[in-house]
């Protein structure tokens, strides 16, 4: 799990870019976006504000005397460092003091793998840091134990309007999950949840080459499966091709079980509204069921690796590479999981579709919930608003300049960005960006990308491939012309989506029963689609899984839906 | 004895030479591959073309390991660390260890005292009260925390409390009757003739404190105190998962790390393999009088 | 004979009094903690302030889908080693024996006793490195002789052996060293009796080394019968991922992914107070078999 949480991580962030980074074009020297206006002070206007409590507060007003802030955080251990500089003392622990008198004291430092380990600790201990990031089962306990500040107010009054409008992109739908009763308790980092949005991927050359129509519907997908199975669609008069691509995990950017999933209209591991309004968990429901059936049937058939209960996610990705899948469901990324593929078979012609449907109901591709860190301050803390004016500043066209986020470790850079405690993030970054890269490429006008974001950069690498540079290809299957961020775009533009409906960090007896739970349904699922179980075991899966904790958890998610 | 050995007899002492000189073999290969890829260029090492001698030579790994302050931080603290808690162990082990080498009619609660020890080694409360009262006592985030907690290693006692009771008894009854007390019957005359035990036992905690991680990565506030083991803990195991992935996306950053890892394993593993060949003599008579006395 | 506080008693008390108040703190007071098995613990509510829930967290791990297979991971890895960890430094003292030349002798145990101080951490790095499937020494040279290259450190049925080998690898020269002694204890009289009976040299190992070796034998192995719930956590958490755990998950490593990554703190204590409590027992009955059987106090 880690090692493939690492390798989504990077290819994420290659991809991404700037996952975390404050984008979506307001700064004054080019053309600002009309969402979010160009008045924010900029460094060279920054007025100290003796009383930043007074009338209209100033998101980036400098405290004098100066405050201590102390705080935690995790540091990835390849994190590099140049001129002596060190997470305690850098250019953003000066530039905090410098511009907002904001003295930053971190209490401990540790390794991202074991930062959980040692925020427990702290927990446990009792003393806590004045501002910490979190992920959401602590941001919970340590609310249900009265430990946190209420941010509303200082959100409201401190927030510059970019880090407001950010927030606001999803629908304020991660604010809410960090609102308990009225109160605001922490601050999301929300990469937006539209990428985790399942796809269907096939290789257009193989239906070229077999004749195929492109996937409209899931008899389309099963036809066309047969075939690249069975027809020798790579040429080389060896049966060693499979129909679909099928990664152990079921659930994964690449080898993914969840799209075909959606086309049955069942959503496995999110929980979404039954027909009385009830929220229930997805893997349970009948239409499960159905299309756990017909890949068992595909499976019986060879269209599916027989051997694929062995095989994850990595061992597929090599599989891709040596040309023997042509069909996958994936996240809008996965190309970049093959950079050599397009290198060794320049005729490589891979296409993402919408998810076709079993029935004449459009499918919808099911996304998670996506933020995995809060900014929480300890209650009592003097200057609860410290925590917003830092992801102000972190969000400022100026820190974006001073500390670019195109600079990765990958390609030797000193990551700088990567210092900052508070970072802001635009939930919709890449669809900002396919829609003004496509917008760039129909006017040939490039002018309007603004270069606080990554859209010049996409732009380049996509147009580089256009231009014939075949390193550029995953870039162009993402946002160019066809593009999978155009057609998430269009979803999202549409609301085409089955978001979960438990908006919201795991419960506590959720984040406790998770893997048994996790565990059960894998292993139920696999032997279904493997025949070793008959169809009819999921029947047996549903109530051992409500037995098993399904039920406790299924009440929790029920009394979070009555205290919203 | 035999002045003519049969042909089966020769053979025999052939294949067991070469038997016993390929085992040892083995114990020493891994050792000297991991030496030669971090003394070669990280081409020769992806390409597979290291054996047992480095190709194309080279001191880059070492160099780049060498500047990296993390990893000179960290050697500073094992060092600082080592000798302190070698200093303190040494001298609890002994201090336990004599009481306990008594028998029961000489000292009635020995063997409450053994079990009130040996407990400690099965039971524990998990790690959340272990670090509170670290913490509570004051050691966090300072060298103390790395000695203090484990300052009474139970199962050195027991090595060396089993070679203490196999010391002849009868010089130490005299002593007493001279007059002398415990004290000086521990420190002249035990601990003398305990050298093998002793050297042992010393290795034992060096090693101990050497290769120990955990208590650096719990203990420790920031990554500049953590001590040797724990910095090549956290490197080892980030750049494994690297390096199953196989993808030839991050193989370009887990291969330029591979000498680099080769590197740093060796020099972890260094001061151990020179204080060893000193004190290994003693083993034979320390380990097996201490662990089983016939 | 002096009362147990009194005259030549008390030294021995004080020289103990340093390592109990130090144990106690540091070991006594944490065991506190236990109570963490019987509540649903929660860090920010603390070991006092969490809930109390008796035996649920038991009742959790008896439900837990994967407790049998990492029970059984456990005692299988354990017992695969406690016989190959008797099995082969027997037999390298036996050859040993043979060798006349002591450098040789000398420099084989040298040799074979190194890799126990090395840690499992360096020892994985090495093992990670030449046992890669891609790029390891060890699957190159298979590949060369015309075998398929294999994961072992990643595939569920090379795993535990890979566990084994290594461990028996790394501690084998310890017990070499241990019955090589007892081996050159023997009475050299047994010997030269034989030899008078007329029995080969075959039969002098089997008529009077092995029994001269049995009681040391017998002693060890009673003793490692504490050791049967010990699968060994450095080794198996430096060395195993998620695509082994159904082979090498143990006891030991599955408490601290429970206790310190996914946060079950109720959980791992309770996982680890029921392994405590047996081992306890397994210790409690070496202790009286070795006495019993072999008259010998372990401590």
């Amino acid at each position: 799990m880690f090692k493939k949480k690492m390798i989504t991580l990077i290819a994420a962030a290659a991809c991404l870019l700037a996952v975390t980074a404050g984008c979506s074009g307001k700064n004054e020297g080019s053309s600002p976006s009309p969402s979010a206006g160009a008045s924010q002070p900029s460094k060279s206007s920054a007025q100290p504000s003796n009383s930043p409590a007074e009338g209209k507060a100033d998101p980036l007003g400098k405290y004098d005397p100066p405050i201590e802030v102390t705080a935690v955080r995790q540091v990835n251990s390849a994190l590099k460092f140049e001129n002596g500089e060190t997470i305690q003392d850098n250019a953003w622990t000066q530039h905090y003091a410098n511009d907002l008198g904001i003295k930053l004291k971190y209490l401990w430092v540790v390794d991202n793998t074991q930062f959980e380990q040692k925020l427990n600790l702290m927990l446990a201990s009792g003393e806590l840091a004045d501002i910490m990031p979190v992920p959401g089962v602590q941001m919970r306990q340590m609310n249900d134990a009265g430990q946190l500040e209420d941010l509303t107010e200082a959100l409201d009054k401190y927030g510059s309007e970019t880090t407001k409008a950010f927030m606001m992109k999803d629908g304020g739908t991660a604010l809410n999950s960090a609102t308990f009763k009225g109160k605001l308790v922490g601050l999301p980092l929300n990469p937006g949840s539209t990428d985790s949005a399942p796809l269907l991927w096939v290789r257009k050359d193989w239906l070229k080459k077999l004749n195929l129509p492109e996937p409209q519907t899931m008899e389309d997908v099963f036809k066309i499966a047969e075939a690249f199975a069975t027809q020798d669609p790579d040429g080389n008069n060896k049966k060693d091709t499979y129909g679909l691509a099928v990664a152990k995990e079921l659930y994964s950017d690449y080898g993914d079980l969840t799209g075909i999933f959606n086309g049955f209209h069942a959503y496995p591991t999110i929980w979404v509204k039954d027909a009385s309004g009830n929220l229930v968990y997805g893997s349970i429901q009948p239409e499960m069921k159905q299309a756990l059936a017909k890949l068992q049937e595909l499976y019986k058939k060879g269209v599916i690796d027989r051997e694929f209960g062995v095989k994850n996610h990595d061992a597929l990705i090599q599989d891709f590479n040596a040309g023997k899948v042509g069909m996958y469901y994936g996240l809008h990324y996965s190309p970049l999981l093959f950079p050599d593929a397009k290198k060794k078979d320049p005729n490589l012609d891979l296409q993402a579709y919408r998810l076709p449907s079993i029935d004449g109901q459009p499918a919808k591709p099911q996304t998670k919930f996506n933020v995995a860190e809060y900014y929480v301050v300890r209650k009592g803390m003097t200057h609860p608003e410290a925590v917003v004016k830092l992801m102000n500043t972190y969000l400022e066209p100026r820190s974006r300049e001073a500390f670019p986020v195109e600079k990765y470790a990958i390609k030797g850079d000193i990551e700088k960005w990567q210092y900052a405690l508070v970072k802001g993030s635009n939930p919709t970054q890449n669809l900002d960006v396919y829609a003004k890269v496509t917008e760039a490429f129909k006017t040939n006008d490039t002018s309007k990308l603004d270069e606080h974001t990554p859209e010049p950069n996409t732009y380049k690498i996509v147009k580089s491939y256009y231009d014939g540079d075949v390193n550029g290809w995953g870039y162009a299957m993402i946002f160019g012309e066809r593009g999978a961020q155009g057609i998430l775009y269009d979803y999202n533009k549409n609301n085409g989506y089955q978001p979960t409906e438990f908006i919201s960090a795991p419960s506590s007896i959720m984040a406790e029963k998770q893997a048994t739970l996790s565990k059960l349904e894998l292993e139920t699922f696999t032997k279904i689609i493997m025949g070793e179980s008959s169809v009819d075991t999921f029947d047996d899966f549903v109530a051992n899984w409500k037995k098993l904790g399904g039920d406790e958890v299924t009440k929790e998610v029920a009394d979070w839906k009555a205290s919203k | 004895m035999n002045i003519q050995l049969s042909w089966s007899r020769r053979l025999f002492i052939v294949i067991n030479y070469a038997f016993l000189i390929g085992l040892a073999a083995t114990c020493l290969f891994p050792l000297i591959h991991v030496l030669a890829i971090s003394f070669s260029s990280s081409t020769a090492a992806t390409s597979g073309m290291v054996k047992l001698w480095p190709v194309d030579f080279t001191f880059a790994s070492y160099e780049f390991i060498l500047h990296k302050k993390e990893f000179i931080r960290s050697f500073e603290v094992t060092l600082l660390r080592t000798p302190l808690g070698f200093a303190v162990n040494m001298l609890l082990t002994v201090l336990c260890a004599y009481p306990l080498s008594k028998e029961q009619r000489e000292f009635r609660l020995r063997t409450t005292y053994a079990w009130y020890f040996i407990l400690t080694i099965l039971f524990s409360g998990g790690l959340i009260p272990w670090y509170m009262t670290v913490k509570t006592t004051g050691l966090l985030n300072t060298i103390w925390a790395l000695i203090i907690p484990g300052a009474v290693p139970v199962f050195n006692v027991i090595l060396m409390l089993n070679f203490f009771r196999g010391l002849p008894k009868d010089i130490e009854e005299s002593a007493f009757l001279d007059g002398a007390g415990h004290w000086t019957v521990l420190w002249r005359m035990y601990v003398p003739l305990s050298l093998p035990v002793i050297a042992t036992v010393s290795l034992f905690t060096l090693v101990g404190h050497w290769n120990a991680w955990f208590d650096g990565l719990v203990l420790m506030n920031f990554p500049e105190k953590y001590p040797l083991s724990t910095y090549l803990q956290l490197m080892v195991a980030n750049s494994s998962s690297l390096n199953f992935s196989g993808q030839s996306l991050f193989e370009l950053i887990a291969v330029s790390q591979r000498t680099a890892r080769a590197a740093q394993i060796f020099l972890g593993a260094l001061p151990i393999l020179l204080v060893y060949p000193f004190l290994q003599k003693y083993f034979v008579k320390g380990i097996v009088l201490g662990s089983v006395k016939s | 004979m002096n009362k147990i506080f009194g005259g030549r008693g008390l030294p021995l008390h004080l020289m103990l009094l340093p390592g109990v108040i130090l144990v106690f703190i540091y070991a006594y007071v944490p065991m506190a903690g236990i109570v963490i098995a019987f509540e649903k613990f929660v860090p920010i509510k603390g070991v006092f302030g969490s809930k109390w829930i008796g035996l649920g967290n038991f009742r959790y791990v008896a439900d837990m889908p994967t407790i049998a297979e990492v029970v059984r991971n456990t005692i299988f890895i354990a017992s695969m080693k406690i016989v190959a960890g008797l099995a082969m430094p027997i037999a390298a003292a036996l050859l040993l024996n043979e060798v006349r030349k002591t450098f040789v002798k000398k420099g084989i145990q040298t040799l074979i006793y190194l890799p126990h101080f090395l840690s499992w951490i360096i020892l994985s790095g090495i093992l990670l490195d030449i046992l890669s499937p891609s790029e390891g020494i060890v699957n190159r040279i298979l590949q060369a002789i015309g075998f398929d290259s294999v994961f072992f450190l990643g595939d569920n049925r090379w795993f535990p052996y890979v566990l084994v080998v290594s461990d028996v690898w790394k501690e084998f020269g310890f017990g070499t060293i241990v019955y090589l002694a007892a081996i050159t204890g023997i009475n050299p009289v047994l010997y030269e009796a034989a030899v008078m009976d007329g029995a080969n040299h075959w039969r002098q190992v089997w008529h009077v080394t092995l029994p001269g070796i049995v009681p040391i034998v017998v002693l060890l192995a009673t003793l490692s019968l504490g050791n049967v719930l010990n699968g060994g956590f450095e080794q198996v958490f430096n060395l195993y991922s998620p695509s082994v755990y159904k082979s090498g998950d143990i006891l030991d490593t599955l408490i601290y992914r429970m206790g310190i990554l996914d946060a079950q703190y109720g959980v791992a204590t309770a996982i680890g107070l029921l392994k405590s409590v047996v081992s306890l027992v397994l210790i409690s009955t070496s202790y009286y078999l070795a006495y019993r059987l072999a008259n010998y106090r372990i401590f």
